[in-house]
């Protein structure tokens, strides 16, 4: 037996993959097999089957173990030529529609005639991610047989140990029949699973995912969390009849086949073509339901159903923290991808009471799920749309209506009526929900002159998103009489210990100068306790109409002159400003074009996570590493990362999705890559294991090692690098200077300053004139005077050549980002001109060396 | 690590200690284990001398050194014999264990300070600056490099380099082609060129065309820097480098052609 090894850690790539769904690993488990199957449904079968399956087995130790195994038929199975790395490559990684194995086998490639989603390897991290092979460190197992229909039988395996390894050839026919039937597949010397399975009898493919978390055996069983999973993202592909799905155990015999809710049961009733303006009906329980048919969209897109239920009989019934059952289900090609919440979006229309008992679904027209699929619009894990984007908005405001009508004909009018009023029901939800972030059930409190920190040096993280839509998606344009639309703003907090204080949002509209005015202000009272890991606000505040005469409505903002504005979003704390997010806006103004050279850049930032402050990494310590991009381009772009750190890959041609940049708009750096690793010392024990976390021995006990970043285009061009140095159980060497390079005189040089190549020395010439006609004076009040003045002058000129030089050559945007983090509050608005300056440099830069 | 840096002035015998450890006085504190680790160096030490006088060829009775190989028997010694896994060494730089090594096997001073003037045939000649300059990380270079060297065999270290410590020290001056991998690859590659090839390959000047190359392919910093050879399946990296040094030496041998009167 044969093995091809990759250099990918794919132990780290699947948990990156898997932290990507915002509900978490058992959705993924309970959503991709089931979309692989459907996607290869055998064209003359009526439906296609999935079953899950827990099984018992004993390990050669005589331990015992779980396996799952993922059973379709009514498919093609894992059909096509075997194609191997190269191939592919040469390949231009792109494979046929019907080459499955080798899209199997594969990570990172296109199918012809498809779009980009699906080929992001989530369906193998759905499964690899629930196996745990015994060891002391993290490594993921799967094997996968199929059964075609010309009768060849093919048994192949994936190993993440944590090189990402496949079986090269994979056993066919009676090899592969064999190795099924066998009581161990032993895959090296220190490894075999019992496998004791019976051949497949059915076209189809079945995934076996040997030592199934002990965590995962009990959610995995009939009725457990993978059920409701399966029920919520595949309820209606069942009802339709397209899908039947079965879980098994084996260990106790008992059968479950996934169901339509109660609730939706009866509604098939409602066939035919529903009235555009919906057709009511009561049901038994007393509630009321009503079908809308064919409601149009924007740009020729339709809707096809919209069904919105109500009943007191209905209890909530929500396993995450995002809404399922509450509010309306975004379905495309009958799979659940979405819900807007009863509370987090109609909270204005639905009273608190009667938002448990509140169920929607919405389908839509062929060539709009043909839309929605696309992969600027719907993530690649497919739980979420991309909410910038029109044809989601203008979906969502159609939805607000209905939701109105609805809420109108439920009779609910306090609900209504009190969103209209200035202190609206939906701001005192939101009010509530906002405190909610700032309540601290210990009683410490942050301290405001900290920012974001509490004094006992463990630091709160504040993040803030603003969003917004321009009427252009494509330019940071507004003109007078167009709006800013669909304003929303999110606010967390971590770790989400408790805070005790009230906290406000602030949204601003700030001028050229810096000068601002509060356009809302939600002030937050204190509340009683609450204590989740990350805390969660968010506002939609609507849109905002730029006007240039004075006008006092409502959602209006006065702006007489044309020019170059910022909307400004902030927390305040304690009086403190913690966090703020700004998006800038050209009022009756063209905004400058995006930059011609290095549009994408990338940067690297790495923090001791054990102390932020300090810029060493001892044995045992965990370095927290993020990879981020920017986007200078309006319009979203497909890019793939290579990352390394000492021998470890983190990723290679990994494809990353970069959402763009409206024109003149500020441009935000998106986390494309996350890793925590703990670093060892190769001459120490390594007892220190932690969980989630990447285990590194370094290759040296003391030195200075780098992380490293390319970004590359499909075909291959490097478009941005990166790279960061970290201190490895050493001080850097300028431990005792806030400049990141040192500074030296040098004799023979005519330049006033000069950064080498390296960017850690600023030499300047001792006997530069002005220097030497300078006193020799120590810093007075306050005051950079004499040669220290000279000194100032050319650290500050140094440091910005250390933050542009790299983003010019190499589209590198570590240092940049550094020296704007590195501003003492951001947050304070007394900042704003010089952070506003330092982005204009920034782009300047780029276009003055295009 | 804290290690014990011997001096000889004049015949004079001093040592004083040396750490990057924090101290609350001065680094006499560390004293014992510099001095355990001293008594370990003197084994390491006597390993290095018998590894290079049987590697060493001989002229007319003398022992003719060759800096490659001295750099790759010291480096070896402190490989095998494990010194960096002594208690005094945890945490600590390995350049202070050459700033111990340099002068203890160049004034020839055993722990109990008998001399034994052998162990300076192990400094390659050349290799002065650390006198003058016995802080500078860079003056302790060859010791650097001989450590770098010791995960191949003489012979196959040899031949990836022509037998010339120069080689090495180039190809050790590109960060990014120091991977043991890569010169696994590079020897393979060798191995299969003809006498002709080479022998230019073992001069300086043919090295550096096709240390060139690989420097190209493997960028150290910018654009492509992120994928060294390391980072490469076997396979993988075999190709790109067998197809990089093909083409390097395709284009040196044309243009020598083309040169020819």
């Amino acid at each position: 037996m044969q093995f091809t090894n990759t250099s990918t850690n794919m132990v780290q790539a699947i948990s990156n993959i898997i932290n990507g769904y915002k509900m978490g690993a058992m959705r993924a488990l309970a959503q991709e097999p089931v979309q692989n199957a459907l996607d290869a449904k055998r064209k003359g079968t009526p439906k296609v089957v999935v079953e899950y399956r827990l099984l018992w087995r004993s390990m050669a130790t005589g331990e015992p173990c779980y396996m799952l195994t993922v059973t379709d038929s009514g498919t093609v199975g894992l059909r096509g030529d075997m194609v191997t790395t190269e191939e592919l490559e040469r390949r231009d990684h792109k494979l046929l529609p019907e080459e499955n194995w080798a899209a199997f086998e594969a990570q990172g490639y296109t199918k012809e005639s498809e779009d980009a989603l699906g080929s992001r390897g989530q369906g193998k991290a759905a499964f690899l991610y629930h196996s745990h092979v015994p060891g002391p460190t993290r490594r993921m197992l799967m094997l996968y047989d199929t059964l075609l229909e010309s009768d060849e039988y093919r048994l192949g395996m994936r190993f993440a140990r944590p090189v990402d390894q496949t079986m090269d050839p994979p056993l066919v026919d009676e090899k592969a029949r064999a190795m099924v039937r066998s009581d161990l597949f032993r895959v090296n010397d220190e490894l075999a699973i019992p496998l004791k399975l019976k051949p497949l009898r059915k076209i189809g493919t079945r995934i076996i995912v040997p030592f199934l978390d002990e965590a995962d055996v009990r959610e995995t069983k009939p009725y457990g969390e993978l059920s409701r999973w399966l029920q919520r993202c595949w309820w209606r592909a069942i009802q339709l009849d397209k899908l039947e799905i079965r879980i098994v155990d084996d260990t106790t015999g008992q059968t479950e086949v996934i169901a339509v809710p109660a609730w939706w049961r009866d509604l098939p009733r409602i066939k035919g073509k529903p009235s555009t303006d919906g057709s009511w009906c009561d049901l038994p329980d007393g509630g009321r339901s009503c079908v809308w048919g064919n409601l149009p969209l924007e740009d020729g897109h339709k809707v096809r159903r919209l069904v919105l239920l109500h009943s007191d009989a209905i209890l909530e019934d929500e396993i995450s923290k995002e809404p399922e059952w509450s509010g309306i289900q975004l379905l495309r090609h009958s799979q659940w991808i979405e819900t807007y919440g009863a509370r987090e979006e109609y909270g204005d229309l639905i009273p608190a009471e009667k938002r448990a008992g509140f169920r929607g679904y919405v389908e839509f027209a062929k060539h709009t799920e043909s839309a929605l699929r696309h992969h600027e619009v719907e993530n690649s894990q497919h739980d979420r749309f991309n909410r910038r984007k029109k044809i989601i908005s203008d979906i969502r405001n159609l939805l607000t209506e209905r939701v109105r009508d609805f809420s109108h004909e439920m009779g609910w009018k306090e609900a209504v009526s009190t969103s209209q009023q200035t202190a609206s029901q939906r701001d005192k939800d939101t009010y509530m929900r906002f405190l909610k972030t700032f309540l601290n059930p210990n009683g410490r409190k942050p301290k405001p002159g900290q920012g974001k920190g509490e004094p006992d040096g463990k630091q709160l993280i504040w993040d803030l998103r603003l969003d917004l839509g321009y009427p252009d998606p494509k330019s940071a344009r507004v003109d007078w009489g167009q709006a800013i639309r669909n304003v929303y703003v999110e606010v967390s907090v971590e770790p989400g210990e408790e805070l005790i204080g009230s906290a406000d949002l602030v949204l601003e509209w700030v001028d050229a100068t810096g000068e601002s005015t509060n356009i809302i202000r939600k002030e937050a009272t204190i509340g009683n306790s609450w204590g989740e890991d990350s805390i969660q606000a968010q506002f939609q505040l609507g849109d905002w109409q730029i006007h240039r005469g004075h006008a006092e409505r409502e959602r209006v903002i006065n702006c007489p002159n044309p020019g170059e504005y910022r909307l400004r979003a902030a927390v305040e704390y304690h009086g403190e400003r913690v966090k703020s997010a700004a998006r800038t806006i050209y009022v009756q103004t063209k905004p400058p074009l995006p930059p011609e050279k290095n549009p994408i850049t990338l940067s690297i930032s790495a923090v001791n996570a054990d102390d932020g402050e300090k810029r060493r990494i001892d044995h045992g310590e965990v370095l927290h590493i993020e990879f981020k991009s920017r986007n200078r381009m309006p319009d979203t772009a497909t890019v793939y990362l290579n990352a390394t750190f000492c021998d470890e890959v983190f990723a290679r041609g990994m494809p990353v999705d970069l959402a763009g940049t409206p024109a003149g708009d500020t441009s935000t750096p998106y986390p494309i890559l996350t890793v925590k690793c703990q670093l060892l010392d190769p001459l120490q024990s390594a007892n220190l294991l932690i969980a989630d976390t990447l285990v590194l021995k370094m290759p040296e006990s003391s030195g200075t090692f780098r992380i490293r970043a390319d970004l590359l285009d499909a075909q291959g061009n490097r478009i941005a690098n990166s790279s960061k140095p970290v201190y490895f159980q050493r001080d850097p060497s300028r431990a005792k200077n806030e400049l990141p390079f040192e500074i030296r005189q040098e004799s023979q040089q005519k330049e006033m300053w000069k950064l080498n190549r390296d960017l850690t020395e600023l030499t300047y010439p001792g006997d530069y004139p002005l220097r030497k006609e300078l006193p020799d004076v120590r810093r007075q009040n306050h005051l950079l005077q004499g040669k220290n003045a000279f000194i100032a002058e050319i650290s500050a000129n140094g440091l910005l050549e250390w933050a542009l030089r790299p983003k010019q050559e190499n589209g590198d945007d570590s240092n940049y980002d550094q020296l704007r983090d590195s501003i003492g509050n951001p947050d304070d608005p007394k900042w704003e001109p010089y952070i506003r300056r330092l982005e204009k440099t920034g782009q300047r830069s780029n276009r003055i060396r295009a | 690590m804290p290690v014990l840096v011997w001096s000889d002035h004049d015949g004079a015998l001093g040592n004083s200690i040396r750490t990057g450890r924090r101290v609350s006085l001065s680094a006499e504190e560390f004293r014992p284990e510099a001095e355990d680790l001293d008594r370990a160096l003197d084994d390491l030490l006597d390993m290095a001398w018998h590894a290079l006088t049987v590697i060493t060829k001989r002229e007319k009775g003398k022992p003719r050194f060759n800096s490659f190989e001295q750099a790759w028997a010291l480096g070896r010694a402190v490989f095998v014999s494990e010194i960096l896994r002594h208690p005094a060494m945890q945490g600590e730089e390995r350049g202070f264990l050459w700033q111990a090594l340099a002068p203890k096997a160049w004034y020839g001073i055993r722990h109990d300070a008998s001399r034994d003037s052998r162990w300076r045939g192990l400094i390659p000649a050349r290799a002065k600056k650390w006198q003058a300059k016995p802080k500078d990380a860079t003056a302790y270079r060859f010791m650097e490099i001989g450590y770098w060297l010791r995960d191949q065999q003489l012979q196959d270290a040899g031949e990836v380099f022509g037998w010339k410590y120069s080689n090495a020290y180039d190809l050790y001056h590109c960060a990014s082609l120091r991977s043991i991998e890569l010169r696994q690859v590079a020897l393979d590659w060798i191995r299969w060129q003809k006498p002709v090839v080479k022998e230019t390959f073992n001069k300086a000047t043919g090295f550096r065309i096709f240390q060139q190359a690989l420097q190209k392919r493997f960028p150290a910093r910018g654009p492509g820097s992120a994928l060294l050879p390391q980072h490469y399946p076997p396979d993988e990296l075999r190709a790109i480098v067998f197809e990089t040094l093909d083409a390097a030496r395709d284009l040196h041998f044309a243009q020598i052609a083309d040169a020819a009167p």
